[in-house]
């Protein structure tokens, strides 16, 4: 808590550990793993720490049962520090592997100013010029790669649970490494370019928008006719698609490039391609560079 | 889903600011090409990590079938004698090459009959250490999910978050590549950090399914990603090692000496690329099945049937292709059993269990024997206590076999003074 959602590294020390662990004593859930019960919160008296507790100068009177350790997240979470962490870690998020100090002092402000309310930081960040400006070059984390090529090609994808499209969505995030609360540590996925830039993970991306296109996953429908639907010419379809997958334009030698996947010209009437070629040029689109970064 | 195309920021960039922006990211250090530099210049031994998932009974592995008591205490579990039917597999000290054994011991301690196959190599050629006694003495949970994150990063602590192969890697100067393969859909926590690793989890699919490596789209593909940075080198890198597999996958079809399972499959397509020269330094593989709560007799039988059968083929292979000699097999578990058994006929989850190192240049012989005389007294306790925390005998290994500082590895765990004397120089 006080490392990773909180003051962060640097601006505790163990005693603060100690001294904050004795505020959640008596904190428990109700609930039975083993039945998958998440159970509710329940504060068991007879297991609190009856003393006082200081963290980071401030005191903590006991007797004050559930209500301390809910004073010290207030606490914390208003700590010049936390603005900082939170603010870089959103900004890491959204624009760059190193956050602009500038950004980050600007962004914690902002959360300071408005009692911790997230949606001000957000709003501030996507309206800053770092935001707007060129992209960063930030690869995409698997769980955007999947998702994002769903979007880009209209996928009806059946999330029910126990669907056929909710087991392929599990094992496609198993297989580019990152499933929901599947990583190890506390501390979550990494959220740098270089973590998810390696070979093995991007053929499997290529091979995750190959298959996903061509409706190789039960439970997910991708209907390539009518990605191309409402186009005139091959050359308009790709421009749609290159479109729908929010790429900026591409320049006329590789929209020939895309062209030449589905071995046809950029004149050619768009309602003589069949799916195989309007899929094969919308899985090549789903593996260019731009479509791996934010 | 919305028939509306989401708006993206990248829409209203240029292509060139957004190719300088990828190209700028290459000096931030990422993936390198792989085979960029194409042979493995490291002379130290490749690690090969099987890590058995589940808990696996250090009794049943190593059983102490000389002592009453242990027969007493594991009524219906416990493994015979040699000779007897299902019986243990004898250790004598006097088999030729294997060191540390104590002759008090002879007639006393095992090896689980399912390790037939490498007992009548490995074992018999000196090159199979076993490991009584194995735990990490910082921890003592109970709990798969925690004790298997302590291993793999190699400390009990959570300021260490990188996985202790990744370490052995980046101390070697991994960075990318090959260097390091998880053998699995994800990447194993042993793998997590800076090196890079790779998750392989089958050579002979690592290609593109939907396009043959000469379709258009494949080659449109690769003509999209010609540029110089992070995202394009590592696409590129992609169809290398597409190209560069090619004849490694049909070596892995070839080879039908492993048993037909996960495991064998795992080794097989390691042992191709070990002798492959692709720079593989370490691998992370995951064997499951081991948490035997009921049933353990048969049910360790079978899990071990798979691991010896897998072991005998790898190692074959290995020295068929020279590779043994410059590869240390690490096998371990996050935890052993509980020393009775429970009203199911399985144990539950303990503390110390087994580990097992082999290699052409590891040591045979069995190390550490003192917890064999908790059940020779009578056990006092549920748990079988730590007699060797297991990154000392990695370390060892690490440090003699690989050349790297084992210190650097485990930062957090303080080498025994007491060498085991488990690597060869």
């Amino acid at each position: 808590m006080l490392e990773l959602h909180t003051v962060g590294d640097g601006n505790f020390t163990e005693a603060d550990v100690d001294q904050a662990a004795r505020a959640f004593s008596g904190w428990r859930s109700t609930g039975d793993r083993g039945k998958r019960d998440l159970g509710r919160f329940e504060f068991n008296g007879r297991r609190e720490w009856a003393g006082d507790i200081t963290v980071l100068g401030r005191t903590f009177p006991g007797g004050n049962g559930a209500q301390r350790g809910r004073d010290l997240l207030d606490y914390l979470a208003r700590r010049p520090d936390t603005a900082r962490q939170i603010a870089s870690r959103i900004i890491r998020r959204f624009v760059s592997d190193n956050p602009p100090s500038g950004l980050v002092a600007s962004a914690a402000q902002v959360y300071l100013d408005n009692d911790t309310a997230i949606v001000p930081v957000l709003r501030h960040i996507f309206n800053s010029p770092e935001f707007l400006g060129e992209s960063s070059g930030k690869v995409r984390r698997s769980f955007e790669h999947v998702v994002a090529g769903m979007r880009a090609l209209d996928a009806d994808v059946a999330t029910d649970y126990d669907s056929q499209g909710s087991k392929n969505l599990y094992n496609q995030l198993s297989a580019l490494g990152q499933l929901p609360w599947g990583w190890t540590s506390p501390d979550g996925y990494p959220d740098t370019s270089t973590y998810w830039t390696n070979t093995t993970m991007f053929m499997k991306r290529f091979d995750y928008a190959a298959r996903l296109v061509h409706n190789k996953f039960a439970g997910y429908a991708v209907d390539s006719a009518g990605l191309a639907a409402g186009a005139s010419t091959a050359g308009d379809v790709v421009n749609r698609l290159v479109a729908r997958a929010g790429l900026s334009p591409l320049s006329g030698d590789e929209v020939q490039t895309v062209l030449s996947a589905g071995g046809v010209g950029s004149g050619d009437a768009a309602s003589s391609l069949n799916p195989r070629q309007v899929g094969d040029m919308a899985a090549v689109i789903l593996c260019h560079p731009l479509f791996q970064v934010r | 889903m919305s028939k509306t195309p989401t708006l993206s920021r990248r829409s209203f960039l240029t292509r060139s600011a957004a190719v300088a922006a990828t190209a700028g990211a290459a000096t931030i250090g990422g993936t390198q090409l792989a085979f960029a530099s194409p042979d493995d210049p490291s002379t130290g031994d490749a690690v090969v990590l099987i890590f058995l998932r589940g808990g696996a009974d250090g009794l049943s592995m190593l059983p102490p079938y000389g002592y009453s008591s242990y027969r007493q205490i594991r009524p219906g579990i416990a493994v015979g004698a040699p000779g007897s039917g299902g019986g243990a597999l004898a250790l004598n000290s006097s088999s030729s090459g294997n060191a540390r054994f104590s002759s008090g011991l002879d007639g006393v301690v095992g090896l689980h009959p399912a390790m037939k196959p490498i007992h009548d190599t490995l074992w018999k050629e000196g090159t199979l250490a076993l490991i009584p006694g194995v735990g990490m003495s910082d921890s003592r949970t109970r709990s798969h999910f925690t004790s298997q994150g302590y291993w793999e990063r190699g400390s009990a602590s959570t300021q260490v978050r990188t996985g202790f192969l990744d370490r052995l890697l980046t101390l070697q100067g991994v960075n990318g590549g090959l260097g390091g393969v998880s053998k699995s859909g994800g990447l194993d926590a042993s793998l997590i950090g800076p090196s890079q690793s790779v998750s392989l989890d089958r050579l002979t699919d690592f290609r593109l399914r939907e396009f043959g490596d000469d379709d258009a789209a494949s080659a449109a593909i690769r003509a999209l990603n010609q540029g110089g940075g992070l995202v394009e080198r590592t696409a590129g890198g992609v169809f290398a090692m597409i190209d560069r597999f090619e004849p490694l996958r049909q070596a892995a079809n070839n080879r039908d000496s492993y048993p037909n399972s996960e495991l064998g499959r795992d080794l097989r397509d390691v042992a191709v690329l070990l002798g492959s020269g692709v720079g593989l330094r370490a691998v992370a593989i995951s064997n499951g099945g081991w948490d035997h709560h009921s049933n353990l007799k048969d049910r360790f039988q079978r899990s071990a049937d798979g691991l010896g059968t897998a072991l005998r083929a790898f190692t074959d292979d290995l020295k068929a292709s020279g590779a043994y000699a410059e590869t240390t097999i690490v096998v371990l578990s996050e935890f052993g059993r509980t020393i009775r058994q429970n009203g199911s006929g399985g144990a539950d989850h303990g503390r110390a269990g087994m580990m097992m190192l082999m290699g052409g240049n590891i040591q045979g012989g069995v190390f550490g024997y003192d917890y064999y005389d908790e059940i020779a007294d009578g056990p006092s306790g549920r748990d079988l206590e730590v007699l060797t925390d297991w990154r000392d005998p990695v370390s060892e290994a690490i440090t003699t076999r690989v050349g790297v500082d084992a210190s650097r590895v485990f930062p957090t765990h303080t080498a025994s003074a007491t060498p085991l004397g488990v690597a060869k120089a």
